[in-house]
């Protein structure tokens, strides 16, 4: 039988459909194809993005739950190793989790650890998330003492996620992304969608080249 | 038995005669408490695990957070959540042709439909009925059988049926023009609503015949064209009485949304209609939103209290902003700013006088000439200051801040001695040459008609939009819970321009205009306002 003209139309257009759909939803437990990776190989089948990125931190100022400035060099330097994310404290799905992450991230930390780590999670939604706000979303979290939060103004925090090459133009577009440095002068590690706390610690150790068997004795 | 039990177990039979109803409704109680708080019967937190590893409570994370109120999902960023919904998820889910326009909305991989027991475990273990795993973004609660069934239970009413307002041809809306309004403002909001409408259903793309006789691939789409009908509802009389009249017109003819309106003193009735009703009620132009819960009223600000809080916030900032005086006249928008600036002020030495008289010169040269100078903040008109002395009579004289709401530019370029004064203006700068109010004046002339009053014009317009958008964006879905967050989410994108220089919502925000300039009256002529200011965000 010779397939119409219409017939074959349709499955075209199924098929174009069946590839976006794939698009979509991968089912989460499959890790998705790795991605290209910029260092380490042993990450490789991460179901997240990860590279290495250098971000020059322009001189942009913040302001802290305590509702008093700090400088963006101030909020991020420091001797220790630092880690960064994006959210808001009115965020449907992305943040929520991002928030857990980070929450079970300091909790699987040891003791040294925890002593020198920042962890900074920058509001992407300024004039909504106010100090008093962000300091209510922090007890939500059960944030401990090295995890703090921060907004600005509309134009710094937009200055800000563009540092990050995050800025995705509305609050509602924006990713899931983490940042981590070593120390001041490292380079960033990106990572590109959401991780497991394991997943996350280990990131955390190999950057920092922690190992809490040794550090344990 | 226990003969201690028996007294309790013939209370607990006597309740469940006595209340049957009551007794009945109580797992769907339960169910909504699970699904948009996150909690037990006994209010603790659900506990869950998402990612695999990462646990969560109910409090951080509940069904409403990502699949929402409507229960009609939500996407941000790359993350799409499904609806879940009873009517779409007790249908399969198949490879039809609407799908493939609307794969992202409902989800792109046919399944059969779902049932009590595959809900179950879908919800418990993260599979669906076609026996795919859910992404591990979707937490894994942990729900005893009670629990689970209370949760399906309530989903089955999720958007079940179309809210009121809506028949096969039309969609109503109401506009409310509550007491004696200045008849500049209520032209000018009749007008826009009237220019919109006549483009809104001109049928310039034959929808009217498109939505009896759609093409296959565009059938949900066009079956969803409704004509928009906007009532104006006319509130007369003593605001008692409002709630009354608003129910009254309800009855007559309910209506989806209230879009825009204009009230004569505090929005405070028609708030509370809107919420007891369950009415989206969007973007009224008003200085006095209501007060109290609020879920279904969206606003542009919070209006005197916004500036009253600014201008707090830019007081106490200062190292030390010396002794302040508050000058208030006895109507309902001054006595609302003096009210949430010594609240705002929280205890600051403020000394507070109540006028009917435009001061004196003599009061001005006391207050002023004092030592150290006081800052003095005026909830006035512009009227009030026709005493105010054109030079400055001691060297260390304090500042002056008015509302740019009650004493509007306009009415300050003939001043004395006006550079002197700071405007508290939550508004765009320059508004000539701004771009949202460029627009609005050009649209408004477009549709040729005579301009009366600029606000008005320009915050009924956005409403009208921003409802256009919305509704584009739920199809046929006619839900007002799904109206309000297609509003939060899309109120981001400045839909259409508007007197603040910006505007954004977001899920549960209610005031899209969240800050104001604190900025000087210009000392040249032919400026009113200086270029720049600072913005505060109280």
């Amino acid at each position: 039988m010779i397939p119409s003209a219409a017939r074959l139309t349709g499955l075209l257009l199924l098929a174009v459909a069946s590839a976006h759909a794939s698009d979509t939803a991968v089912p989460a437990d499959d890790p998705v194809p790795a991605q290209p990776v910029a260092c380490a190989s042993s990450f490789a089948s991460a179901s997240y993005r990860r590279s290495l990125q250098d971000y020059p931190l322009p001189a942009l100022t913040l302001r802290g739950m305590d509702d008093r400035p700090h400088t963006l060099e101030a909020v991020l330097a420091g001797d220790g190793p630092v880690v960064v994310n994006f959210i808001f404290t009115t965020c449907p799905t992305i943040c929520p989790v991002l928030s857990a992450t980070f929450a079970s991230f300091q909790r699987g930390l040891i003791a040294e650890e925890l002593s020198e780590i920042r962890m900074v999670s920058i509001s992407i939604d300024p004039e909504h998330d106010t100090p008093a706000r962000l300091r209510e979303y922090a007890t939500t979290f059960d944030a401990g003492p090295g995890w703090r939060f921060y907004t600005g103004d509309l134009e710094t925090i937009v200055a800000v996620q563009k540092t990050f090459d995050a800025y995705r133009g509305s609050k509602m577009n924006h990713a899931p992304l983490t940042f981590m440095r070593a120390g001041p002068g490292e380079r960033w590690l990106r990572l590109e969608g959401f991780l497991k706390s394991a997943e996350l610690l280990a990131e955390y150790r190999a950057l920092t080249g922690t190992d809490p068997s040794v550090a344990a004795r | 038995m226990n003969p201690m039990l028996l007294p309790g177990l013939l209370g607990l039979l006597l309740a469940s005669l006595l209340s049957g109803q009551a007794m009945a409704m109580e797992p769907l109680e339960l169910g909504r408490r699970i699904y948009q708080e996150g909690r037990r019967a006994d209010g603790t937190p659900l506990s869950a695990v998402v990612q695999g590893d990462i646990p969560l409570t109910g409090t951080q994370m509940n069904c409403m957070s990502c699949h929402r109120r409507s229960g009609m999902g939500s996407f941000e960023g790359g993350a799409v959540t499904l609806p879940v919904t009873g009517d779409i998820l007790y249908r399969p889910r198949e490879k039809g042709r609407w799908q493939l326009n609307h794969s992202r909305l409902l989800g792109s991989l046919p399944r059969p439909a779902y049932d009590d027991a595959s809900l179950a475990r879908a919800i418990r273990d993260g599979v669906d009925p076609a026996g795919r795993r859910l992404e591990a973004l979707m937490p894994r609660y942990e729900l005893d059988d009670t629990e689970l069934a209370a949760l399906i239970a309530y989903m089955k009413t999720l958007n079940a049926f179309d809210d009121p307002g809506v028949d096969h041809a039309a969609i109503h809306f109401a506009t409310v023009v509550a007491g004696p309004v200045a008849p500049d403002r209520r032209q000018a909001l009749q007008a826009v609503i009237q220019a919109f409408l006549r483009d809104k259903n001109s049928g310039a793309r034959f929808e009217h015949g498109t939505a009896r006789f759609p093409r296959w691939h565009r059938e949900r789409k066009y079956r969803a064209y409704r004509r928009w009908e906007v009532h104006t509802w006319t509130l007369q009389g003593d605001p008692e009485s409002w709630q009354a009249q608003l129910a009254a017109y309800y009855r007559e003819q309910p209506v989806f949304a209230v879009l825009g309106g204009l009230a004569d003193g505090a929005w405070q009735p028609i708030h509370a209609f809107c919420e007891a009703t369950e009415v989206p009620c969007l973007f009224p132009s008003t200085d006095l939103p209501g007060q109290g819960e609020s879920h279904y009223n969206l606003y542009f600000s919070r209006g005197m209290a916004l500036e009253a809080r600014a201008l707090a916030r830019h007081l106490r900032q200062r190292q030390s902003p010396g002794p302040i005086l508050q000058l208030y006249r006895d109507n309902p928008e001054s006595r609302a700013a003096a009210r949430a600036f010594r609240e705002a002020m929280d205890g600051a030495a403020l000394r507070e006088l109540s006028i009917d008289a435009p001061p004196t010169a003599a009061q001005w040269n006391t207050w002023l000439g004092g030592a150290p100078a006081t800052t003095l903040v005026l909830w006035l008109p512009a009227e009030d200051l026709v005493n105010l002395p054109a030079r400055t009579v001691a060297p260390d004289t304090g500042r002056l801040f008015l509302s740019g709401t009650l004493a509007p530019p306009a009415s300050l370029a003939g001043l004395a001695g006006r550079e002197r004064l700071h405007l508290v203006y939550p508004f765009v700068l320059e508004e000539d040459r701004a771009q949202g109010t460029r627009r609005t004046r050009a649209w408004v002339r477009g549709k040729g008609i005579t301009p009366r009053d600029l606000r008005t014009e320009a915050d009924t317009l956005f409403a009208l939009t921003a409802a256009n958008v919305a509704l584009k964006h739920m199809i046929d879905h006619f839900s007002r819970d799904y109206f309000i967050e297609r509003l939060e989410h899309y109120a981001e994108y400045a839909l259409s321009p508007s007197m603040y220089p910006r505007l954004s919502l977001g899920p549960g925000q209610r005031f899209a205009a969240k800050g104001a300039w604190i900025v000087a009256l210009a000392g040249n002529a032919g400026q009113i306002l200086e270029s720049h200011g600072e913005w505060i965000v109280p």
